[in-house]
């Protein structure tokens, strides 16, 4: 394996020999030295003195260029080199006839590069300097010397001269990261001769060119000298030179800035009479904040608030109303800046951090900020529906009330557009997005809003009221509207748009779930908030989810049904009991609108008729939502339609139910008929659901058919 | 207007659809085109491409298909992309504008010395009423976003959709867009 001493030696002195033949072409000794010399230049590597002898070949003009290369680059070396090769290497490139060609200089160069922290007495090396140093005005030579410049450079090199030139070749040829990597080492030797500015960001100045052949080095030197720390600091060095200096590249990106106070860096003394202001690095602890809390300095850069959530349990408390303003100014200019004028992939995590902190700090003040909002308008018109999805649909469930056409125009209908031409997914999302804000409608907005109002009013008499209900909405007029009308135009707005998306889905079992679980919501604002409405899905929805395959979704929406019915009888007996606003009265008054009730009873009646009373050929007195006659029915379908074909037993989502407890029953009765067994025993069956979770079944015929609820108890 | 493409005059095909691309030359009609044919669909598209309209008149014995959707290009950094669809809009029949058209814009890149206003572009979106897809089809992420919101327009627009048809889409919007010279 190993290239034994013999050969080797024969093939230097071949290769050095003055009577070989010069051509590579059908000379096989020079072929076969060449072969023994790259093998034990990757297997072993070679001593100072072959080094020395071998550098001549490979710089010399004795030969082709291709053999001289070989040569160098298999010029591996086992232990130190000698001082006196370097000195050789760079006589041999400022020989100016019968010098190597300028792309052989270029690897002398990049080989003295690589072997420069091996050479034995750097000193004498660093004589070269002078010499070394006026060749960076050759192109090619130039980054590799600068770099060897970079090793090389002490003190006393650093002299004005050398510094305009470098000056001069930045003129030229532009701020090459080589030059300015020279300079950076002259700057730091002598600041005072170095005007030009160094990026500190910079990472490396110098490309790492070859890297395979400096691994080659580093292998060989670890396997002869195990013990010897050169190779260990070699690497080390190359790190070192190439990674420097480090600027902090991060935090320059970086969006959310980190708390800083002025006292901290210059304690001011503090004004007579007041107390010493607190920088809020030093607050760590709630306890701290309730404690220094009137003598809280608040950070230089404001925005540091959605990164610390004592500081922002702060400035929600704060009537000084200078934090909001600057934080408001910084959103505006940041936000802006970042997604409308950038490309979106640009700082991707930065950008993501930045939005969740928002989230966070507008959930812990309960309220959307007006900036950020206005923000989102313009945002939403050119939004893919792809770009932080996530976030901007999280930021639009704290959207602040307002009247309902100024919602649609910067909002929902850009919004509407997106989720007509996205996935069922996205439908999903958007549908709770729109659960959540209405719950924040009817939870915080409503109330703030008439809060504000009142406010405003009192305001024209005491400009320096603040409210306490809100950290931000002071800085817009309060219009004049009713929350009430825009919850349920909302709504409104969304059944529709739900019904045509069932449609277009074809009522996709995710989307009949998520316009359901909007749809509880909507029934259960009147009793956990306490607002005077009933919100009634739209006949489509209700008509497919009524005759769905799914018991749960029947009997979710049987629920809504009955709560929009106990809505209904309350509101009717508020109407009649209470004195309240003309605005909110006129509100309840079309959210109980004689037709949405008609369409609710409808529903109601058909549901009884066809599921309780085994009946869908009623006679048309009650209000019904489907008019069907058995004749035209028998004429269209051909086949003879039974009147109980949506008996209860019968519906596409119970009847496993009721095969079941039919089972049953004839285990016990041994009867055969299974209708006999369900007109005697509707109890049964209503009970047998409630016991697998379907109460609502029971609750919902004990509600609507009259007598019912005292017979069975 | 007799050389109008008009999106009821023909009798459609069975399973085919057909999207016709109009945009400059060099803002990536192609890149959609093929995008648009890599994803699988249950009816196959097919894709049309011109940098003008009105389309010229027809030589020889070839003939158009019934054009279901017409997608415009704009790149907001070729100042000629804006002009030469305010232009081509006009050659379409106005049923077009009823669910059967859409924009996709190439946003104007960051520090670009020509990008134009977005003045144009909203004057644009508001007065053909008509959806507006931001996104640059040369970058993979976009591309893919871009072309599955156009094959959601198609499905809907060439009617492969049971009982839905664009109008019915576009009878959800509530209120309309109000000019304003300010």
């Amino acid at each position: 394996m190993a290239v034994a001493g013999p050969r080797l030696e024969k093939a230097i002195r071949v290769v050095t020999d003055p009577a070989t033949e010069k051509t590579l072409r059908k000379n096989v000794h020079l072929q076969m030295a060449l072969d023994t010399l790259e093998e034990n230049g990757r297997e072993n590597g070679f001593s100072s003195d072959q080094i020395d002898v071998l550098i001549d070949v490979a710089c010399g003009a004795k030969y082709a260029e291709t053999v001289c290369m070989r040569v160098l680059k298999s010029l591996i070396p086992k232990e130190d080199v000698s001082a006196f090769t370097v000195i050789k290497a760079v006589s041999w490139i400022n020989c100016l006839h019968k010098g190597p060609p300028l792309t052989r200089k270029v690897f002398i160069i990049r080989w003295l590069l690589l072997v420069y922290d091996l050479v034995d007495n750097q000193d004498q090396v660093h004589l070269l300097y002078n010499m070394l140093f006026p060749m960076i005005e050759y192109v090619p030579l130039c980054p590799f010397l600068c770099h060897l410049l970079y090793k090389m450079t002490r003190e006393d090199d650093v002299v004005i001269h050398r510094v305009q030139k470098l000056n001069t070749l930045i003129k030229e040829m532009g701020d090459q990261s080589h030059l300015l990597g020279l300079l950076s080492v002259y700057k730091s030797f002598k600041p005072h001769l170095v005007s030009v500015p160094i990026p500190r960001s910079r990472k490396a100045f110098f490309k790492k060119v070859d890297r395979d052949w400096a691994e080659r080095i580093k292998t060989i030197q670890q396997r002869t000298r195990p013990d010897h720390t050169g190779a260990d600091d070699m690497t080390l060095q190359f790190q070192m030179t190439d990674t420097e200096p480090t600027g902090p590249r991060t935090k320059r990106r970086k969006l959310v800035p980190e708390i800083e106070s002025q006292t901290v860096n210059a304690p001011a003394k503090p004004l007579e009479g007041m107390l010493e202001p607190k920088p809020f690095e030093q607050i760590k602890t709630v306890d701290d904040l309730i404690g220094n809390i009137e003598r809280i300095e608040l950070p230089c850069q404001i925005a540091g608030v959605l990164d610390n959530h004592l500081l922002q349990f702060y400035v929600g408390y704060l009537s000084d109303r200078s934090a909001d303003h600057r934080l408001s100014f910084w959103l505006a200019n940041t936000l802006t800046e970042e997604f409308l004028s950038r490309p979106a992939n640009e700082n991707l995590h930065e950008k993501i951090r930045l939005l969740r902190r928002i989230l966070v700090f507008e959930d812990k003040i309960k309220e959307g900020i007006p900036v950020v909002e206005r923000f989102i308008h313009r945002y939403l018109l050119q939004w893919n529906g792809d770009d932080f999805r996530e976030c901007i649909l999280g930021l639009l469930t704290r959207l602040r009330i307002q009247p309902f056409e100024v919602l649609n125009e910067q909002v929902f209908e850009p919004l509407r557009q997106i989720f007509f031409r996205s996935s069922v997914y996205f439908k999903c999302q958007v549908l709770v997005v729109y659960k959540e804000l209405l719950r924040n409608f009817a939870a915080h907005e409503g109330r703030r809003h008439t809060s504000t109002k009142k406010l405003s009013e009192q305001m024209n008499s005491n400009p320096y009221l603040t409210s306490n209900e809100s950290v931000f909405l002071y800085e817009t007029p309060v219009e004049d509207f009713e929350p009430l009308t825009t919850i349920l135009e909302f709504v409104e707005h969304v059944s529709e748009i739900s019904v045509v998306a069932l449609q277009l889905e074809g009522n996709h079992p995710d989307l009949v779930n998520h316009t359901l679980m909007f749809f509880e919501t909507a029934s259960t604002l009147q009793d956990n908030y306490d607002i005077p409405l009933m919100l009634f899905p739209s006949p489509s929805i209700c008509n497919a989810c009524l005759f769905s395959f799914d018991a749960s979704i029947f009997v979710r929406i049987l629920d809504i049904i009955l709560r929009c019915g106990a809505a209904v009888r309350k509101l009717k007996k508020a109407r009649s009991t209470s004195d309240l606003d003309d605005s909110v009265a006129a509100a309840i008054m079309q959210s109980i609108s004689q037709e949405k009730i008609q369409s609710m009873n409808a529903h109601i009646t058909d549901v009884v008729h066809a599921m309780w009373k085994n009946n869908i050929f009623f006679s048309q007195s009650a209000p019904s939502l489907f008019t069907l006659d058995k004749p035209t029915l028998m004429k269209l379908t051909g086949t003879s339609i039974e009147a109980d074909v949506f008996a209860l037993p019968h519906h596409p989502a119970l009847v496993g139910y009721a095969n079941r407890i039919v089972k049953n029953m004839r285990s016990r009765h041994q009867s055969g008929d299974t209708t006999d067994i369900w007109v005697e025993r509707k109890d049964e069956f209503l009970n047998y659901l409630e016991k697998h979770k379907l109460s609502q079944v029971k609750h919902f015929f004990n509600q609507f058919i009259r007598g019912r609820a005292e017979s069975s108890k | 207007m007799s050389s109008a493409i008009s999106p009821f005059s023909k009798v459609p095909s069975l399973n085919t659809t057909t999207v016709l691309i109009v945009g400059t030359h060099g803002v990536g009609k192609h890149e959609l085109a093929k995008s648009l044919l890599g994803i699988p669909t249950p009816y196959s598209v097919q894709i049309r491409t011109a940098n003008e309209l009105p389309l010229p008149p027809l030589t020889g014995s070839n003939e158009r298909p019934k054009i279901d959707l017409v997608v415009f290009m704009i790149d907001l950094n070729v100042r000629s992309s804006i002009g030469l669809v305010e232009n081509a809009v006009t050659a379409l029949d106005v049923h077009y504008f009823m669910g059967r058209v859409c924009f996709v814009v190439k946003r104007e890149s960051y520090d670009s010395p020509v990008a134009m206003d977005t003045d144009a572009l909203i004057s644009l979106r508001d007065s053909y009423n008509s959806p507006m897809l931001y996104g640059d089809v040369k970058i993979e992420q976009d591309r893919i976003s871009v072309t599955r919101q156009i094959l959601n327009l198609l499905e809907v627009a060439a009617g492969y959709k049971t009982n839905i048809s664009p109008l019915l889409i576009q009878a959800t919007q509530k209120g309309h867009f109000i000019l304003t010279d300010s």
